[in-house]
């Protein structure tokens, strides 16, 4: 496999024909045989000649950059979700201890993981979106789109977009909750549409959750070969959130991207009030945490519970929309892109300059001879 | 006996850089001479188990941590092949800037392992010199030990109709590319050739000179026999260059200049007999020096 390049006049052309510029070419290196392609990483890192690896990526779930980071072979920049509760196990501090820094998405992962001890911490820099096609849509100008969803003008729309995995993303609560709102509530026209991959090692088998929750008949997912290969378009995920009357992304998160492009396009959100959420919910309405768990990698995590999620969704069908709104300010004002990309060309240029003062830089940067160097080289010495 | 481990960030019985070349002669001199040696690379830190007998030698170490170099109980030498062996990207190329001399951030990592060793070696009197100036009383007693050269394979053939110049390495920025590139330019006359590696290939070079990339080790003396004179002209330090006494050996005149660790040797400028000899009891030498520690 080698490796490939963005075609630099490449455009990306929205449905609506507004062109995206796709930037300059990256050369992209391709994975090999697991899956966070740490097997290959010191040598892609020497062949592009890195200064730095910049990497986002859960820290229990690496160990070899780690190493290399820790012997110097390469320079490591994270940004790690924290995703966790206290107390965090040690050998995940251990790891986070090698990175030159640690950049957390939000104030809450700086100040838990400032107290636990880590000092390569950097200012927190969120996840970005693109404001110039995340924005509020009109409904009735999607109607194949909304028919795709399941969605009705009439009925109340949910949309969960997330990973599909046990112990995180409250799906199970999710579903109860809408279990719970159909028997309480039959007034309520419910429609869920679930964005995730259906059936998926150590995931749930989505289609016997809904069913087991008796929810399948009011679910629509989409197709599951379409959404392993990766076939929908940034513009069709914003228009899922964008035609849904809720979001739900109610499990603990180091981020919740889909926290943001909700509120982006006008759509309020249901999150766990604990990690990062209660700092990126403005629109929306924050569920409290009732119960925790261990997981094997001795991380705690902690769940809302689906009477809660079943409150805020009866709240949210008899608030009229509008009264979200603020959401699409408080994102263009904190997450837009060229917000977020200023934040690290700051970092960037503070680690840069860092390298240059620690005499760090690799060898594409060498150094000039002294004056005195150049003085002794000019004494030249004849053998014969 | 006392037992003998040898640090080193790649196994000089199997990797030919010029570190492992330099420290292969002297490991093979010591199991001559039946120390009981140990080759200690970063991989086999955790499966070879130091006693508090066994007697140190850190050479080319910049992948183990110095701090832990430092803590060692027990008796040892440091081996220097470069400037700084910690995590300077510089070890090779001492630019000499006032921030190295001054300021090197890289400079007290090093420190406490140079204060500890009983003893340092160093490849040629101005190595010692500017190592001793850079970390001033940090170096203790010391011994020099040439990069050793084999005589047997590199020797004076007495080819006649040899001329022109070359250069082995020369166009490497850090072994002073600028200088070389200087001097082919104000001797126009000259035919130079290039051998080795080229960190510049795309920029053009004047037009009496030529690059022929790398050369095998074992067609070295063959490349060199060619030619009447060797260039070595770098601007930084050179803590040896064992270039230049291969060169010597096969019997071409040699234009250097000051920074050149193998031309501060005194022996340098004597006949090819001579520097043979001293590439012959360098070993010997060697472990001498070390003996006088044990």
């Amino acid at each position: 496999m080698g490796i490939f390049s963005v075609d630099p006049t490449y455009k990306l052309v929205l449905p609506d024909k507004t062109e995206i510029d796709a930037g300059p070419p990256v050369p992209i290196y391709p994975g090999v045989s697991e899956d966070y392609g740490e097997n290959i990483v010191e040598e892609h890192y020497q062949h592009f000649q890195a200064e730095l690896l910049w990497l986002i990526g859960d820290a229990w779930a690496l160990s070899r950059i780690f190493d290399l980071a820790k012997q110097d072979r390469i320079r490591l920049v994270l940004q790690p979700p924290v995703d966790f509760m206290e107390p965090f196990p040690q050998y995940l501090l251990d790891r986070l201890s090698t990175a030159f820094k640690i950049v957390p998405w939000v104030q809450d992962g700086y100040d838990r993981l400032a107290k636990a001890g880590l000092k390569n911490l950097a200012n927190p820099i969120p996840l970005g979106i693109n404001c110039e096609l995340w924005k509020p849509r009109d409904r009735t100008k999607f109607p194949d789109t909304m028919r795709d969803l399941g969605f009705g003008l009439d009925t109340f729309n949910i949309a969960i977009v997330a990973a599909n995995q046990m112990g995180r993303k409250a799906w199970e609560q999710t579903f109860r909750a809408i279990r719970i709102v159909r028997e309480q509530r039959p007034d309520i026209p419910l429609r869920l549409y679930i964005h995730t991959q259906s059936n998926i090692a150590d995931g749930w088998d989505m289609t016997a959750l809904l069913n087991h929750y008796g929810i399948a008949d009011i679910t629509n997912q989409p197709d599951p070969y379409s959404i392993i290969t990766g076939q929908f378009s940034e513009y069709q995920i914003m228009l899922i959130h964008a035609l849904a009357d809720v979001i739900v992304n109610a499990g603990l998160e180091g981020f919740g991207h889909s926290t943001i492009q909700a509120q982006a396009v006008g759509t309020p959100v249901i999150g766990l009030n604990a990690a990062a959420t209660p700092e990126l919910v403005k629109s929306g309405i924050l569920v409290p945490v009732y119960s925790d768990l261990l997981t094997p990698a001795l991380l705690h995590k902690v769940e809302p519970h689906p009477m809660h999620i079943a409150d805020a969704l009866i709240k949210i069908r008899e608030t009229p929309r509008k009264e979200f709104a603020k959401g699409v300010q408080f994102v263009k004002e904190r997450f837009d892109w060229p917000i977020v990309l200023e934040k690290w060309r700051k970092l960037f240029r503070e680690v840069d300059a860092e390298f240059e003062r620690r005499c760090i830089k690799s060898v594409r940067y060498p150094p000039k001879p002294s004056e005195r160097a150049l003085e002794l080289a000019k004494q030249v010495t004849i053998v014969e | 006996m006392t037992r003998v481990v040898w640090f080193q960030d790649y196994n000089p019985l199997s990797f030919g850089g010029g570190a492992q070349l330099t420290d292969r002669a002297y490991i093979t001199e010591g199991l001559k001479q039946a120390y009981d040696i140990i080759i200690l690379t970063p991989e086999l830190q955790n499966q070879i188990i130091l006693t508090k007998d066994d007697f140190l030698v850190y050479s080319n170490t910049a992948m183990f941590d110095p701090a832990k170099l430092a803590a060692a109980p027990n008796k040892y030498a440091v081996f220097h092949h470069d400037w700084v062996q910690s995590r300077c990207k510089w070890r090779l190329y001492f630019p000499m800037s006032e921030k190295c001399m001054a300021d090197c951030p890289h400079a007290p990592i090093w420190k406490p392992v140079l204060e500890k060793a009983v003893l340092n070696i160093f490849l040629s009197p101005l190595h010692y010199r500017l190592v001793k100036e850079y970390f001033g009383d940090s170096v203790g007693p010391y011994v020099l030990a040439p990069s050793v050269v084999n005589p047997d394979h590199f020797f004076d053939h007495k080819k006649p109709g040899r001329k022109g110049t070359c250069s082995l390495n020369g166009l490497i920025t850090f072994k002073g590319r600028a200088q070389q590139l200087e001097y082919a330019k104000q001797h126009s006359d000259e035919s130079i050739t290039f051998g080795g590696d080229n960190d510049r290939p795309q920029e053009p070079l004047p037009p009496n000179c030529k690059f022929v990339g790398p050369v095998a080790a074992v067609n070295l003396p063959k490349f060199y026999i060619e030619f009447e004179w060797f260039n070595e002209l770098p601007d930084t330090p050179q803590p040896m260059n064992r270039t230049a006494i291969e060169a010597r050996l096969c019997g071409l005149k040699v234009r250097t200049n000051a920074l050149l660790g193998a031309a501060s040797w005194p022996w340098f400028t004597s006949g090819v007999d001579v520097i043979a000899q001293k590439m012959r009891d360098a070993p010997g030498e060697f472990w001498k020096g070390v003996e006088s520690v044990l």
